[in-house]
């Protein structure tokens, strides 16, 4: 089988939970071919894994490279005029999304063409889009209706233009896409899904549209502009929800966010991630002073700064207590690693109670470095941290957001999110009683042999690729009833390339999905 | 403006080259965000979707297991979406936009800097004149000129990435010294010459590359401070106040300050500094004709030298012309900031591209005007030195470097839109005015005449000004130039 598999931002220019996932898989099935489509920022990144030996193509997709500057001449500006202007009424509350998949259709057309982000940086478009700006809110302002200025479409138009650039690339011939994350990765997996009926697996490991809306809080930049691109996301990832033939969460919380956007149950898959008990072996000792352990990207989604408050509070029980941080701190994220030292400093940590000791290899060392290990995300799908801290037998003190949860269940502590003292509260608990830190951590060792092996993961993963496959050969038989009911003329324009191409790859008994046909 | 379209977080890094947003608002309590009910009041006001106050209710606890125990909800999406229906909507206003600074005296100051070479250079010319050929300065403007465009270029667009941008110098300054060098030993034998004709020009380009990569670092007072020595010793040794300073120590003073500068931007090298800057396929042509834009500019500036016979004796005045336009660097660089500022606010108080087209084009008239003014009144200052020094500087090579001053005003506009292939091709269409000049030179005899080669670079710097100034009439009423 030839698998597409489609990432953003992570695998493989850069460290972290979703690209470990990534190379595991990769790694546990060596008997599928796969394709990398990575989806990046500038394009300038380097691959920081070795690709194993069944990974073919690995192609970018940069969304902030430069590109050469081009006038949308006057005949590209008309022609885009329509489609643009159906493309923003789409994404007006009243229409309920309706239109918005044909939209997208027309888009790809022009971003083939290379003529999109020429078509969404002209005068024009900002005068259209000023002149019919769709109502991106469902509630009214009490205050006299706030109009767009040419600041707000400008944003508008740029944001957009880059989050399309995916449809630039020709729709994959493969058997399979498989998208890491909802989002701008699910691009061109609709794309092959819309052309060539490729079925398409959507794995989801933090929920894409929470973290947008906390990565876009209201006064980040002006409501209209913030309404409209986050309308744009919303029905974006409702797009890929409803045609990902399965939608594998990491875990069942992830599952309420996507029936919320409208993902039948039926085709909610969970798939745990795994870990290999191997790799982490049961720590035998412990450190001479009681020490916490945070491992993790020093990221606000992590928020360290609680971490780092509980701990002053820690320590004014336990004067004697360290707090041990592993991990980098990623590209753009050194103003809230300065930050967080700066808090650390005010908070009289800097005496070496709280280090920031950056990457740790093998991982192992970090959780057999501290007593407890502690994670205070606002917001996680299934952590890694908290299954390989399990693993190497520690007790984990997690909040509980996600899919953290049904990680932990009984074999360790759950508190709420950013709340210091109870993270704090829990710490002097564990750190204080050994029998009970004990008794958590073989009950966590225990517990992720039993339900979070790494064979067990991909076991799962690939049973959904031989479902899908089976899937795909059983719509086969449908290609020449549609040849045959579907009348040349109706077959909209970016399909009939693929009808006139090889036949082996068309599976036109996917054409017969609402809304592709118009 | 914030331009963070892909996702962030746990599963992505696909933000854009300068993110301006807040980001997550995870300020705590005690640092001005207010608490976290104030925190949460503000989503549920503003919130787009009651999805939006389910994920912040979240991030605060409220799981759905906390939802059902707590308020006795079906989940968190339910308590989201009445809080959604019943809450006021008060959308918050944008956080405080990044306000571009209009231009001030502090520009004329930085004017003062870039102004300083040229004073410095002139010293070291007059001090070496027996020794320089007449190609020797212009072949120093035309490398320098392209390679500290390249390198600012490539620096600056590795530092809107957050990469370190030192990492183009080593190479750019290798690449400039062996190209100049190279050049002037190809001068040396074709045109004539002496060795130190070459190692003048070849310093000139190192230093200019140099002080590019510094301005890329916003260190212009370390050049202004480095070129001290140089800029004192030329003063000194032209006015002969208070002495008359020897040829060496004037030679000295201005290679201490060369020296001083390469190794002032050596202080950039990243520690890989033998890789070469990798750039994006699309920034390379960007970069190639930043350095064909230098290229064009230190041709037309070395015009001056070629064009102006110096005259013999302490008196002399190389490139007399062209000093209203080096003079008046400062007011440039005023008014191009001033226009910026006015379009960047044309743009969020506009309610329409033609409101904003209206204002932003009185604008550009209105610095156009300003840099005419001053650059007038420079003119007529070089006007009247050269009269009381005794110094003839021909009309139409005065009108001449008018019209350059304003092509590069106008240069500076079209480039600050980010329409850097209209510059080239104004100056492209100048040069190719000169060669359709110096063909014609070659076929036509008496009894026609064609105007003389001043009139020639009168012509060929309208007919570049013409054009820069029509493209920064239309690239600057582009909403997207001020993105």
């Amino acid at each position: 089988m030839n698998i597409t598999l489609i990432t953003e931002g992570t695998y493989p220019h850069h460290m972290g939970g979703v690209s470990v996932w990534c190379d595991q898989l990769l790694d546990h099935i060596p008997d599928h071919r796969f394709d990398i489509l990575a989806i990046s920022g500038s394009g300038d990144e380097k691959n920081v894994w070795e690709m194993p030996a069944n990974v073919g193509q690995v192609t970018t997709v940069p969304l902030w490279a430069a590109v050469p500057s081009r006038r949308a001449s006057r005949e590209l500006r008309n022609r885009f005029a329509p489609v643009q202007e159906r493309f923003f009424k789409s994404l007006s509350i009243e229409n309920l999304g309706s239109g918005f998949v044909e939209s997208l259709q027309e888009l790809a057309e022009f971003a083939r063409a290379g003529e999109l982000t020429a078509a969404m940086s002209s005068k024009d478009a900002v005068a259209m889009l000023m002149a019919g700006a769709p109502n991106c809110q469902g509630r009214q302002s009490p205050q006299e209706h706030e109009a767009l200025s040419v600041a707000d479409a400008v944003d508008i138009l740029v944001r957009l233009e880059h989050s399309l650039r995916p449809l630039a690339i020709a729709p994959p011939e493969t058997d399979l896409c498989h998208t890491t994350a909802n989002g701008l990765g699910t691009l061109p997996a609709l794309a092959a899904k819309w052309a060539n009926g490729t079925p398409f697996l959507l794995t989801e490991h933090g929920v894409y549209l929470r973290e947008l809306y906390l990565a876009h809080p209201p006064g980040s930049t002006s409501q209209l502009a913030r309404s409209t691109v986050l309308r744009f996301f919303k029905l974006l990832i409702e797009t890929a929800y409803r045609y990902a033939d399965i939608v594998a969460p990491v875990c069942r919380y992830n599952g309420l966010w996507e029936v919320a956007n409208g993902t039948q149950q039926s085709r909610i898959r969970p798939v745990h991630n795994g870990v290999d008990p191997q790799a982490f072996p049961v720590a035998t000792t412990e450190p001479a002073v009681p020490t916490l352990v945070f491992v993790g990207r020093i990221d606000p989604l992590k928020d360290i700064e609680t971490l780092l408050r509980a701990f002053a509070e820690v320590r004014a029980e336990l004067p004697d207590a360290r707090l041990r941080l592993f991990g980098p701190t990623p590209e753009g994220g050194e103003a809230y690693f300065e930050h967080c030292v700066q808090l650390s400093t005010d908070l009289g940590l800097a005496d070496g109670a709280a280090t920031f000791e950056g990457k740790i290899s093998p991982p192992a060392q970090a959780y057999h470095a501290g007593h407890v290990v502690v994670l205070t995300s606002i917001s996680e799908g299934l952590p890694y941290v908290v299954l390989e801290a399990m693993a190497s037998g520690r007790p984990v003190i997690a909040t509980d957001v996600g899919g953290v949860a049904e990680a932990v269940g009984d074999a360790g502590l759950l508190v709420p999110p950013k709340d210091p003292s109870a993270v704090a509260a829990a710490c002097v608990k564990l750190l204080s009683d050994k029998r009970k830190r004990k008794a958590l951590g073989r009950a966590a060792r225990s517990r992720v042999v039993q339900h979070f092996d790494v064979k067990h993961c991909f076991g799962t993963y690939l049973g959904l690729y031989e479902e899908l496959a089976q899937n795909d050969r059983e719509t086969i038989d449908l290609r020449e009833l549609v040849e045959v009911v579907v009348p040349e003329e109706r077959v909209p324009s970016y399909r009939r390339g693929a009808l006139q191409g090889s036949s082996l790859r068309v599976r036109p008994g996917r054409l017969l999905k609402p809304g592709v046909l118009g | 403006m914030s331009v963070e379209a892909g996702m962030v977080g746990t599963t992505a890094r696909t933000s854009g080259p300068a993110p301006g947003g807040p980001g997550l608002s995870l300020t705590p309590p005690d640092e001005g965000g207010g608490s976290g009910t104030t925190l949460l009041a503000n989503v549920v006001a503003a919130a787009v979707d009651p999805l939006e106050i389910a994920a912040s209710l979240e991030t605060f606890g409220l799981s759905n297991a906390a939802v059902q125990k707590r308020f006795s909800y079906d989940d968190v999406f339910g308590l989201a979406q009445e809080l959604y229906t019943m809450a006021e909507f008060q959308p918050a206003p944008a956080a405080k936009r990044r306000r571009v600074r209009p231009g001030g005296p502090l520009d004329l100051g930085r004017g003062i800097i870039f102004a300083a070479p040229t004073l410095m250079f002139t010293g070291a010319a007059l001090a070496l004149r027996s020794s320089l050929s007449w190609w020797t300065v212009p072949l120093a403007l035309i490398c320098g000129w392209a390679f500290s465009q390249g390198v600012s270029y490539v620096g600056f667009s590795r530092d809107s990435w957050g990469e370190p941008p030192g990492a183009a110098v080593v190479w750019a300054l290798l690449a400039a010294l062996i190209s100049t060098a190279a050049l002037g030993l190809a001068g040396d034998s074709l045109l004539g010459g002496r060795f130190s004709g070459v190692v003048f020009a070849a310093a000139s380009c190192g230093f200019m590359t140099a002080a590019a990569e510094l301005v890329v670092h916003g260190e212009e007072r370390i050049i202004g401070a480095l070129l001290l020595p140089g800029a004192i010793g030329s003063l000194v040794f032209v006015t002969r106040v208070p002495f008359a300073l020897p040829v060496v120590a004037t030679v000295a003073l201005s290679a201490v300050s060369v020296v001083a500068t390469v190794f002032a931007a050596l202080r950039h090298l990243p520690a890989r500094w033998w890789r070469l800057p990798v750039l994006s396929p699309a920034d390379l042509p960007t970069a190639v004709r930043y350095f064909a834009t230098g290229l064009c500019c230190g041709f037309f500036v070395g015009l001056f030298i070629v064009l102006e016979p110096a005259k013999a004796g302490p008196h002399s005045w190389p490139a007399a012309a062209a000093y209203p336009m080096i003079l008046s660097l400062g007011a440039m660089e005023w008014q191009l900031r001033s226009l910026r500022a006015a379009a960047s606010d044309a743009s969020f108080r506009a309610n329409s591209v033609r409101e904003f087209t209206r204002r932003v084009r009185k604008r550009l008239a209105r610095s156009t005007f300003s840099y005419l003014v001053v650059l007038t009144v420079m003119t007529a200052a070089v006007q009247v030195l050269a009269h009381y020094r005794g110094v003839v500087v021909p009309a139409p090579l005065l009108a001449a470097g008018t019209c350059l001053a304003l092509a590069f005003y106008f240069a500076l506009v079209v480039s600050s839109c980010g329409r850097m292939e209209l510059v080239l091709g104004a100056w492209l269409t100048g040069l190719t005015t000169l060669g359709v000049w110096a063909l014609l030179a070659r076929v036509v005899h008496p009894p026609w005449r064609l105007p003389n080669a001043n009139f020639a670079f009168l012509i060929a710097a309208s007919v570049s000004a013409t054009f820069l100034a029509l493209a920064a009439r239309r690239a600057v009423v582009n909403p997207f130039s001020h993105a």
